[in-house]
């Protein structure tokens, strides 16, 4: 089967182009790194068989952050039949320096021209033919999220046969002769072209250099050319070659663009500016937080929803009809409970993923593909740099921050945007630690809701712990924090299309992670109720709820939030509901399940990308500093007196 | 001659352009080369705090002052 890779920098519509040509839907969103794995789609065109592969965005070959390296890794491993590579026409200048990389790496490239009408709108006009006589590659015009040109793509794809003549590009004589002197040596397969090799260890890439010290005999012979090459120049040979090779894109720009200075500043310019000016970004944003989330998913999701699902439809109907055929037809006691009792699959998993859980959900998501698709979420990056560098991060972990309050455990894996370890391990135990996910947060701000001064204690306690312990891990932890970067979009008319279909895939991931998480959880619960083991475990919590000043029926919902912290918070709406809970109560148990350990899934994740005996250590710790937080505060609360 | 400066020290709302970049940490460099600050690119500056936010191109960057203070214009 044919293999097409889709490659190129982020946020150009690899995304987009991939859905249409697969039928399969990946996250797109208006920032870069949003797509952070690798994702491959089968289809047929012409009745002929292809793979297509959709990767994480690059900014150039060597990478920077860890989803460049993926990109990266995929490609020298996979021997693509095509490579895609996808641009945003108004940034070609910048562009043209990956394909023209691609073409010396000796892949067969086809160049796509994406976004052609933001070009059109900042007066960019192209001669793509000239282009494609130049290059020697094809070369394809579209508007991806108009389904412009796609069809092109299609009949390129099935028609393209390589071989045709390549643009070559030559660097300066020294360094074209160290090239030439380097290849000679290398005798390896690196899944590159030997000229490539050659210009990836003349910029030291590290991938290749730790490949190629094992596999070369001549190596230090190789290191030794390196060396000479860049003695030459006082800088890196990386910004060398960008630098001649930004000389050789200028000409070939020059007689393909036509750049009709238009100089508009429209409403999208006025808007962008008045989010990224801290003097109207952070009312902007302390707006967004109220009405995005406090209104819509708080009250609206987790009040207005789950209340109405609760009272109109689960109480009066489906509760009752499940009850007349379990009773009716079910002999047997133990399943009876096993479905219906206190921690039956039906009563437990059914009434909190379905009523509870589903509503709040499904409200978060929607509302946050809307700002995902306006390109919001970078302008907050670059507007809270300067606090997240007090804690050891900056502005590129905004965004994984943003996105666990959705679901910790997407966020786990985007982490992978940050550019060194210790960025991703500090945002990976702070995003365990401190941000409660969509369902957990609807129930919590649905429950405290009811007294302002809660929330408000609530919200201030959760982001001191959040600023102390992360100023504290952040200088415990070795290895340097980095620089901020990141690239701004153009503000974009979210499109409801994508708003809704990325809502309700989300919406359906969450829901296939937590079905069986939901059926084993009352299961063991069930098995643990009928021999007992239960009643003894939320017997020796007793000493434990108690310091916390919490009843022992808490101990409860601290079970099920072992298995997934959403269900704990749902346990505490039905505590709440039957008045089993004081104002002081329900805050400091809020607190403590805030901060208790993470659902398994995303464990599991946290396992994969920071390894066990990272995630271990993580794990105890969250474990003390839950109870720990949930303690100091239950002391604190008697002390303020204070009328909740 | 036009005086060369870093472009931290330049207003909001100028027009400069790029003469050359400090020799840095490889890391630096390569970022700014990732978002296309290479010599001879012009910039207009947007923002200043709480990140630098430059026009270059068709593009917007938001900058650091750490990255920020290698690039060196010329008005
Ligand atoms: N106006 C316009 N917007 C587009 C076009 N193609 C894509 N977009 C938008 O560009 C944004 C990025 O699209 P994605 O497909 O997520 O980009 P990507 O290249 O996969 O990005 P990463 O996964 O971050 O590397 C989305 O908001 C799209 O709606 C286009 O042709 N015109
Ligand atoms: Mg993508």
């Amino acid at each position: 089967m044919a293999k097409v890779v889709l490659v190129g920098s982020p946020n150009v519509g690899k995304s987009v182009i991939f859905n249409y040509l697969t039928g399969k839907y990946v996250a797109v969103s208006n920032y870069p790194g949003t797509t952070v794995d690798i994702s491959r789609g089968y289809s047929k065109i012409n009745g002929k068989a292809y793979e297509f592969i959709d990767t994480p965005g690059m900014y150039s070959l060597i990478p920077i952050t860890e989803e460049e390296r993926v990109s990266r890794m995929l490609l020298c491993q996979e021997k693509p039949d095509i490579v895609l590579h996808v641009i945003d026409a108004k940034n070609i200048r910048r562009m043209l320096h990956l394909t023209l990389q691609l073409i010396d790496m000796g892949f067969p490239v086809v160049l796509v021209v994406n976004l052609i009408d933001e070009a059109k709108k900042n007066g960019i006009f192209f001669k793509l033919e000239c282009l494609s006589d130049i290059l020697g590659i094809p070369v394809i015009a579209t508007i991806a999220t108009k389904g412009l040109g796609l069809g092109k793509i299609k009949e390129e794809v099935q028609q393209y046969s390589p071989g045709k003549i390549r643009f070559s590009l030559l660097y300066s004589p020294n360094i074209e002769q160290a090239i030439h002197s380097i290849s000679a040596k290398i005798k390896g397969e690196y899944g590159l072209s030997r000229r490539m090799t050659a210009l990836l260890l003349i910029q030291g890439d590290k991938i290749l250099y730790a490949l190629a010290n094992h596999k070369e005999r001549a190596f230090p012979e190789v290191l030794a050319e390196v060396n000479k090459l860049n003695s030459y120049y006082q800088y890196d040979m990386e910004y060398i070659l960008a630098v001649e090779r930004q000389r050789a894109i200028d000409r070939i720009c020059d007689s393909v663009l036509e750049e009709r200075k238009i100089y508009s500043r429209g409403v999208g310019e006025t808007l962008s500016r008045l989010t990224r000016e801290p003097v109207t970004g952070i009312p902007i944003l302390c707006l967004v937080i109220f009405f995005g989330i406090y209104q819509f998913v708080g009250k609206f999701g987790a009040g207005f929803l789950v209340e109405y699902l609760d009272l109109n439809l689960f109480v009066p109907y489906i509760n009752p009809l499940m009850e007349y055929y379990v009773y009716q037809y079910i002999p047997w006691d133990w399943l009876q409970s096993l479905i219906m009792g206190k921690y039956g699959f039906f009563t437990l998993g059914f009434r909190y993923a379905f009523i509870i859980i589903l509503p709040i959900v499904s409200t978060f998501f929607f509302m946050f593909a809307i700002l995902e698709d306006s390109g919001y979420l970078p302008r907050l990056a670059m507007l809270m740099d300067f606090i997240f560098k007090k804690i050891g991060l900056n502005g590129r972990a905004v965004i994984p921050f943003a996105l666990g309050l959705g679901c910790g455990t997407m966020a786990v894996m985007v982490t992978r945007t940050l550019e060194t370890r210790r960025e991703r391990t500090l945002a990976t135990f702070l995003l365990s630690l401190t941000i409660p996910c969509s369902a957990q947060l609807g129930v919590i701000l649905a429950l405290l809701s009811d007294s302002f001064l809660s929330l408000t204690i609530w919200g201030c306690y959760i982001l001191l712990i959040f600023g102390i312990v992360g100023r504290l891990s952040g200088s415990l932890l070795p290895g340097n924090s980095s620089s901020f970067y990141m690239e701004i979009p153009p503000l974009r008319l979210p499109m409801l299309s994508n708003v809704l279909h990325k809502a309700f895939i989300r919406m359906w991931w969450y829901f296939i992670e937590i079905l069986p998480i939901f059926i084993i959880t009352s299961i063991v619960l069930w098995i643990g109720d009928r021999t007992g083991v239960l009643t003894y475990i939320i017997y020796s919590m007793q000493p434990v709820m108690s310091s916390l000043s919490l009843p022992i029926e808490t101990a409860q919902p601290f079970l099920l939030g072992f298995f997934r912290r959403d269900y704990g918070a749902a346990g505490l709406y039905e505590m709440v509901t039957s008045h089993s809970l004081s104002k002081e109560q329900l805050l400091i148990a809020s607190v403590t399940l805030t901060l208790f350990v993470p659902c398994i899934a995303q464990v599991a994740v946290m396992i994969k990308e920071r390894g066990v005996f990272i995630s271990i250590i993580m794990l105890c710790s969250i474990i003390f500093l839950a109870f720990m937080g949930g303690l100091l505060l239950s002391k604190i609360l008697p002390i303020l007196n204070l009328y909740l | 001659m036009a005086h060369l400066i870093p472009i931290v020290r330049c207003k909001k709302n100028t027009m400069v352009h790029v003469v050359r970049l400090l020799l840095t940490s490889g890391d630096h460099l390569r970022k700014l080369t990732a978002l296309g600050v290479l010599p001879g690119v012009k910039i207009e500056i947007l923002q200043t705090y709480p990140a630098y936010v430059l026009k270059i191109g068709y593009t917007q960057i938001a900058l650091d002052y750490e990255i920020a203070k290698n690039i060196i214009v010329a008005p």
